[in-house]
Order: structure tokens, then sequence, then C-alpha cells
């Protein structure tokens, strides 16, 4: 793979990181009147809190001054304290990273699966029911709002049938006598979760799998390969299916925000100690500094996982190697 | 100019030819009559059902749909069919006036980027592709929960936070218009750049971006609920997010209240699908590529 | 019948469905190919020489079929054959040449597996190692280095692509190698050598081919009989020589006045005025009327002309010039 390849995508992240805490900076400051006062009214700050806000923002100071000492507690991953933890916003985010990486990576699996199939299956079958079927869910999926087929998932799952439990991600204040019994105990308070944020994304997976193929439909090496003699389903699966694969990449790696409103909304719902449900608790709690700190965070990673996405994307597609 | 009647002309035509080919997608015309449904809904209902979101009654509270309340009542004792037409409006307002803004951003940054090119297309491209891969609904909350979250700062907020899509396409599409003849005979007789820009470039990017004005309207009425139902909406006003919000914060789902959150849960879904549906069959007539011979 | 007779296509009709109503792409075409003839396909692009030569392994696209005719390949009957029942002879006993500067060759494959997949797909007892070596061997017949076997295709040059592709296409020793445009977009000079190791491989293998191109001088270079054909039907048939010295159809004249660099005069003709016929609802007499330049009457415009002989040698013209009191 070529270098400048590399270092190109790696300077577009460091810029995409830069309009990140751009926006974030400015997000608390041009608000109408005086800030520290709006984000007072949130609640009774101790006079602690009012200290560490002021080291924070550093209202009085100007503009310039403010962003370089903001930047400054940045790269020392100072994100300010939680007004509702009492706790370092970087410690609170942290606790709450594993939940949601395991929901989220779960989810992930499940959607790009159905959705890669669902997309190749409405592709091959191009104009027949069965393409209108699947592309119907996929837009059926897509319009569905997370949260509400969370609320349906429980009632009918857990309140109706008793099948999984309603929320949480562990039974409360049960011990487990082993760690399998602890892992089964998760596993079961995963699935709902999963199904739901899976769903959320799912159809855009297979709206844009669909289209990807059926562009490969029309590439000339496709023709080559039916002249060939293969059989249709072999052409779908090894000539097209790799080269429409590729864009995919590209695609999820785009759709990670989108993944994040899943997993706050999922989060909600099934009350899922991930960062989705402490973006909302903050959000109840006007905790600012916590609020901040979890969007720097996503977007951050988010960020990552894009340039993560090009350069395997450079690495899977040998024509990149010399663009 | 002479040639401006034949551009008419052939507008014309490609109208006609597109109503043609959008009678024949089975897909859009479901679209376009759930949007006219809801259009009558939200413009006649509150005028034939009479509902006021003042009327706190604790002796109907999550009652069971019955002869007085069609669809039940919340936890309020409110009646919920009326809350749902009225809530249609809300939707539709919020989705059309977010989308406009959101399209008027997209398409002028897509166009100047595409146009004038050179450095300030670089500079505008890496700010879009940089904005496009922020998770949208943190930023979203964050803003309306330092705004304040009546209904015109939502629909400020999600158009300030949507163009990005648009953009990209605009600027596609006009790069591709702009190595046409008739934009170089348009600058040989003199035209100006924004004149050029106005009248001969948007029309023809215009009905790309029209099919992606719609999707974003799906998209905006969705992101709508989901932040009404977090708790961002304006509760003086009933939308269908509110109702649902009600639902889950009063534990009406554990108690098997389905009128509570099925009505309201079915609305956005058919309301979403109908611009999704009426989006991509234009999409699919407007793009030579997916449309089929 | 003749033993030595490849394939015979009989009153072939192949039809596409489309919203606006049926396209007649190739309405009654026929000729025959010889063991170790070369016969070239020639006509304006839509004149049917794509599809008539895609019929014949029934390589049409999903709204594409064939109406009626035969298409007998050493003696069977390629036309009514289901999809599967086809898939067998394709590349085995018929292969293609497609044009390498398109993507011909998927992208994410090397060379070398793309033509693997070919060999152990026909002859699944072959083993990857001999299928490897077979590979090498095909890279040396048309003058690639085989070292380079496991490269990409965007890895190769216009020219190597070509010749990769003419490997490929030989990959199971077929008994008709159809060639679709081998040599369009390559420079002049690459060009050339593209035709020379045709030509050279012809000789080699006893090949029979079939050309389709939209330029008479690759026919002249490359073929032994020439089919000229416009708007689905076959103008005029014969002898490559015999054709370009004494065409009888107007259409083939124009088409050799447009490919100045061949035999004859010089003539400013750039290409044909006036547009291909519309093949949903073609005019009822000759298809080349409304563009011909000796129309004779009436006759032209209202009657369909026939194939007639115009001499012993084997040529056939279909224009009423040519008919009953003219010749």
């Amino acid at each position: 793979m070529n270098i400048n390849y590399v270092l190109r995508k790696l300077f577009h992240s460091l810029i995409t990181v830069l309009i990140v805490i751009t926006i974030n900076f400015f997000l608390f400051r041009i608000m109408p009147g005086d800030p520290f006062a709006m984000i007072a009214k949130a609640g009774n700050l101790s006079a602690e809190y009012k200290e560490s806000l002021s080291a924070l923002y550093g209202f009085d100071e100007a503009f310039h001054i403010q962003y370089l000492k903001y930047l400054r507690q940045l790269f020392s991953f100072d994100f300010g304290l939680s007004f509702k933890y009492r706790k370092p916003v970087l410690e609170v985010i942290g606790n709450r990273l594993v939940a949601t990486l395991l929901l989220a990576f779960f989810a992930q699996i499940f959607a790009i699966v159905a959705g890669a199939v669902i997309g190749t299956i409405s592709a091959a079958f191009r104009g027949r029911k069965i393409d209108v079927m699947a592309l119907g869910f996929a837009l059926l999926v897509y319009a569905i709002p997370a949260f509400w087929l969370g609320i349906v998932l429980v009632l009918f799952f857990s309140v109706k049938l008793g099948a999984f439990p309603l929320n949480g991600m562990v039974v409360a204040g049960m011990t487990h006598p082993t760690t399998w019994a602890y892992v089964m105990d998760v596993g079961r308070h995963l699935v709902l979760p999963v199904i739901t944020m899976g769903m959320a994304i799912m159809g855009g997976y297979a709206i844009i799998m669909r289209g990807s193929l059926l562009d490969v439909f029309t590439e000339d090496y496709i023709t080559t390969a039916r002249a060939k003699g293969f059989k249709r389903r072999d052409i779908v699966i090894h000539h097209a299916l790799p080269n429409a694969l590729l864009p995919m990449v590209t695609v999820i790696a785009i759709n990670m925000g989108f993944m994040i409103s899943g997993a706050i909304q999922t989060e909600t719902v099934f009350s899922w100690p991930g960062i989705g449900r402490l973006v909302y608790e903050a959000l109840m709690a006007r905790d600012y500094p916590v609020l901040q700190g979890a969007f720097l965070i996503i977007s951050i990673t988010v960020i990552l996982a894009n340039l993560i996405a090009d350069i395997l994307y450079g690495y899977l597609d040998p024509r990149i190697k010399y663009d | 100019m002479t040639y401006r009647r034949e551009d008419f002309e052939l507008h014309k035509k490609n109208f006609k030819n597109f109503i043609t080919l959008f009678k024949g997608n089975p897909m859009g015309i479901i679209g376009f009559y759930i949007i006219v449904f809801f259009l009558v809904v939200a413009l006649v209902g509150p005028i034939l059902y009479h509902y006021n979101p003042q009327d706190f009654n604790s002796a109907h509270m999550i009652e069971a749909p019955s002869r007085q309340f069609v669809l039940g009542t919340d936890d309020m004792g409110r009646d919920i069919l009326g809350a749902l037409i009225y809530g249609s409006r809300v939707s539709l307002m919020i989705g059309v006036f977010a989308t406009l803004i959101s399209v008027f951003i997209g398409t002028l940054v897509g166009l100047v980027s595409g146009f004038i090119g050179g450095r300030l297309d670089s500079v505008l491209m890496r700010f879009t592709d940089g904005f496009m891969v922020l998770p949208k609904l943190p930023l979203i909350m964050i803003l309306a929960a330092l705004l304040g979250s009546s209904t015109r700062n939502i629909i400020i907020v999600l158009g300030l936070t949507s163009w990005t899509g648009t953009a990209r396409l605009v600027r596609s599409q006009t790069l591709s218009v702009k190595q046409r003849a008739f934009i170089e005979r348009a600058f040989a007789v003199g035209a100006g750049r924004v004149y050029i820009m106005l009248r001969h470039v948007l029309p023809n990017v215009f009905p790309l971006v029209f099919s992606n004005t719609i999707l974003v309207t799906a998209t905006a009425i969705l992101t709508e609920t989901t932040l009404s139902f977090l708790g961002l909406g304006n509760p003086m006003v009933p939308s269908w997010g509110q109702i649902l919000r009600g639902a889950f914060t009063s534990g009406a789902v554990s108690i098997g209240a389905w009128w509570y959150f099925i009505p309201a849960g079915l609305a956005v879904i058919v309301l979403v699908l109908g611009f999704t549906f009426l989006g991509y069959s234009f999409d699919e007539i407007l793009n030579p590529k997916l449309r089929s011979r | 019948m003749n033993n030595d007779r490849i394939l015979e296509v009989r009153d072939l009709k192949t039809y596409f469905k489309i919203r606006e109503g049926i396209v007649k792409a190739v309405d009654g075409v026929s000729f025959t190919l010889e063991k170790g003839e070369s016969l070239g396909l020639v006509g304006e692009s839509g004149c049917g020489k794509t599809t008539t030569a895609l019929s014949i392994i029934k390589l049409l696209s999903d709204n594409g079929y064939i109406e009626s005719g035969e298409i007998v390949f050493k003696g069977i009957n390629l036309a009514h054959m289901t999809e599967e029942e086809i898939l067998t002879h394709r590349w085995k006993d018929i292969s293609m040449i497609f044009q390498g500067a398109m993507n011909s060759m998927n992208p994410v494959m090397k060379i070398s597996q793309q033509i693997t997949e070919v060999i152990r797909l026909h002859e699944p007892q072959v083993t990857l190692e001999e299928a490897r070596k077979r590979v090498r061997e095909l890279f040396k017949l048309v003058n690639l280095d085989p070292g380079l076997m496991d490269s990409y295709p965007h890895e190769f040059s216009g020219g190597m692509r070509q010749r990769a592709i003419i490997a490929m296409s030989l990959a199971l020793n077929p008994s008709l190698i159809i060639g679709d445009e081998p040599t369009t977009a390559l420079d002049v000079m690459v060009q050339a050598q593209i035709i020379d190791l045709i030509n050279d491989l012809r000789k080699k293998l006893g090949m029979s081919m079939i050309m389709i191109t939209h330029d008479l001088s690759i026919i002249a270079e490359t073929c032994d009989r020439v089919v000229v054909m416009y708007g689905g039907k076959v103008a005029e048939i014969g002898p490559v020589e015999e054709i370009i010295r004494n065409y009888r159809h107007p259409y083939t004249e124009k088409l050799i006045k447009a490919f100045p660099n061949i035999y004859g005069e010089r003539e400013m003709v750039a290409s044909i005025p006036g547009v291909p016929p519309n093949l949903i609802d073609p005019p009822k007499g000759c298809l080349f009327a409304p563009r011909c330049h000796r129309k004779i009457g009436k006759i032209c415009d209202e009657v369909a002309p026939e194939l007639k002989a115009v001499s012993r040698d084997r040529h056939f013209v279909a224009c009423h010039l040519w008919g009953e009191g003219h010749e």
C-alpha cells in the first residue's frame, strides 16, 4: 500500500478532529446571554463546581486565549467534572464504554449480515416480487424509530412472553456463582437491544448493498463471467459480491454516526448502562461537561473508525495502490 | 437569447416523460398518496376534531379505547386520537421547514463548491466531509438543549445539521453540468458567473436535489420524533414523539397499554415510509444508472 | 451437410423487450462458418452485430430472447437450449475475446486466477498446480512474461491486458472464438501487434473465429469472409477481397469510404449521414432507403429486399439495385 495514501487520509482525519474540537468549543460559548449563568441555571452548583467550570471555560479571557487553553486541557485529557456524578468526565465515560462496545459490536454484525443478505437477494432478483418485498422490508425497517421498535419488542417478548428481561445488563442485585453464569445473564439481556439497534442500521445497509450490486452487475467482467459458463449464483457470490462489498466498508464507517443515534435510543429504552444512556441521563440532568466530553469522544471514535475503513479499503482494493 | 425557448420545451418534455415513468412506479404512487393523506389530516383534521392539550382529566388516566375516546387516553387523561391529529401538523411542519433550510445550505455549498472549484472547493468539501461523519444525534441533542427546545429552534437545529448529503450531491451534479456546451456558450456571450449558476446550472441540478429533498424530509421527521421522545421537544405542543415519550415515562408499556404507543408509532412509520417511497422512486426515475430498461 | 462446418446460423431473430415495445435487434440473419475460417461481422453500432454474436452463446441481457431461428454448432442446435444446458458449451466450445480497454477482467482478482477458475470450472479434475502450469504456457503463447501472471489487471498496459484476454480465450482450446472489438481503444502500434498475434495464432492453432468490429480495415486484415449488417439484417455477405473490390450494397460502399485507409480512393466522408432505423417499428421497405444515395424509386420504400447471389463466389446482397434485370 502507498504510504502517501495513508498519510493523506491521516491528515484528513486530523482536520476533521479539529473541526469537532472547534464546534465543541463554540457550542458552549456562542449561546445567547451569559453562558455561565445559563449553565448554572441547570442546578444548584457548589463553589467547587463553579471553580471547575471557570477553569474549564475561562469565560473572562479573550476568545483565542480561551481556545488555546481549551486545546491544552484536551491534550492533557482533562474534560472537566461531571455535575451529576461529581467525578472527572473521562472517568464517567470510561465506566460506560465496555457496555456500549459490546452492544454495538453484536448489533453491527447482525446488521451487516442481515443487510448484505437482504440487499443481495433483492439485487439478484431485481424487478421480481421477491425484490419488491426485500426492498420494501429494508425501507420499512429504515422508517421505524429505533426506540419504538425497542418498546414494541419489550412489550411482546418481555411483558407478554417473559422470554427476555425487561432492561438492564444483568439481573439487578444478583451474584453470579461462575463466570459462565455471568456471561449467560449478560447474553440474555443483550438479545433485544442487539436486535433493536441492529434493525436501526440494517435497512440502510440493505439498500446500499442492493445499489452497489446492481452497479456491479452492469460491469463488463460480469459478462465475461457469464461467457465463461459460470452459474448465475456463482457469479453473484464469487464475482459480483467481492466488488460490491468494497463500497460497503466505507458505508459502514460513515454510518458509525448513525449507529450512535441507534445506541442512544436503544440504551435509553433498555436502560443499558452504556454511553448512549449516559448521554440521555446527562441531557436530563443538563450535565453539560459530560455531554460535551461524550460528544468529543464519540466523534473521535467515529473519525478513527473512518480512518481505519479508508486504510482497509486501500488494502482490499488492489487498484488503490497506484492512486 | 434564442435557446431559452428550446430549453423550456426540453423541460416540458422531460416533465411529461417523468410523469409517465412515475405513473408506472407503484412504490412512488403509494408514497404520494400517504403524504397527501397526512397533509389533509394536518390541514383539515384540527378544524373538524376538537382537542385541547390542556384538557387534563384525572378520572380517565391511561384508559383503553372506548366510545368516548376512540384511541384511549394518555397518563393525564387526554384524548390520544386528538393528539395524533394535532401531532401530524408538527411532524409535517418541522419536517418540511427543516428540509428547506438543509436543502438551501446544501445547494448553496454544493453549487459554489462545484462551480467555482479550485481551493475554495477543496476547503468546502473537506469541511463537508468532516461534518458528514460527525454523530448527528448527540450534536442535535446538545444544540437543542442549549438553545431551548421550541419548535422554531428544533427546525433550525435539524436544518443546520442535515445538509451534507445534499451538498455532495449538488457538487457532483454541478461538475457534470459545467462540462456541457451551453454553459460555455453562456460564458461566450458574456453572462456573469452568478447569473449562469442560477439560470443554467441550478435548473439542471434541481431534479436530483428534489428526490434528495424528499429523503431528507423523511430523516428530519424521524429525528424530530426521536428528539421529542428523548425529552427535547416542546411539551406544550402535542406531537407524535411527545405521545411516545409519555407512554415510555408513564410505564404504559409495562402494563400493556398498546393504544398509547402503537398508533403514534405507526403514524410516524407510515409517514416516513411515504416520504421514503416517494424519494426512492424519484431517485430511480431521475438517476439513469438505477433505471431499468 | 458439410462435416467441416463449425456453425450454421439460420434465420436468427433476437428481440429485446423494453418499455416502449419490442426491439427487433436481429431480424432474420443467416450465415455459415467453416472450420478454420474467420468471419467478420461489420456495421455501425446498433446494427445487431454484437447481438448476433452474443446470441450464439445466449449471452443476452434479461430482457433479450431468441424469437426464432436455428444456431447449429457442430450439429447441435443451441438456439433453444436452456441456460443450464448452454452453460457447459460456454468457453469450453465457444469462448470470447473481450475488449481489454473495458473492465472485462475482474479488478479484484489476479489474472492467473481468472484463467485457472475457468479451466477448473469445465475440467474439475485439473489441480490448481496443473491449471497454473497451463496459464504459464498460455502466457508464453501470447508473448507475455509468465512471471507476470499473478498481477492484477490494472497493473498491465492496454496491450498486455489484451494479450492476457486472448490467452484466457484459448484456455480450453475452444472450437470457436468470438472477438468482440478486440482491438478497439488500443493505440495504432499496439493494435497492429494484436492483429499480428491473432493472425499468428489462427495459423498455428487453426482456430475458427467470428470477429465483431465497426472497422472494416480490421476485417480486411483478419477475416476470410465478411457479413455487412444493417438494422438487424444482412445487407451483404461474401469473401473479404470480393466485397472490398466489388461491393454492391450502397451501405457497404459508404462503410468502405468511411475508412479511406484501405484500398480505393480517399474521399472526405467522416461518417455516414442520417441515423440508423428505429427497430421497434421498422419501415416496411428497405431499412437503408431513407439514407440511401442510390435509391431507385418506390420499390425501395415499399418492398424489403431479399438476399440474392451476385456472383459465383458466394457473394450475396440484399438490394433492389441488383434485382432481376439489373445485373
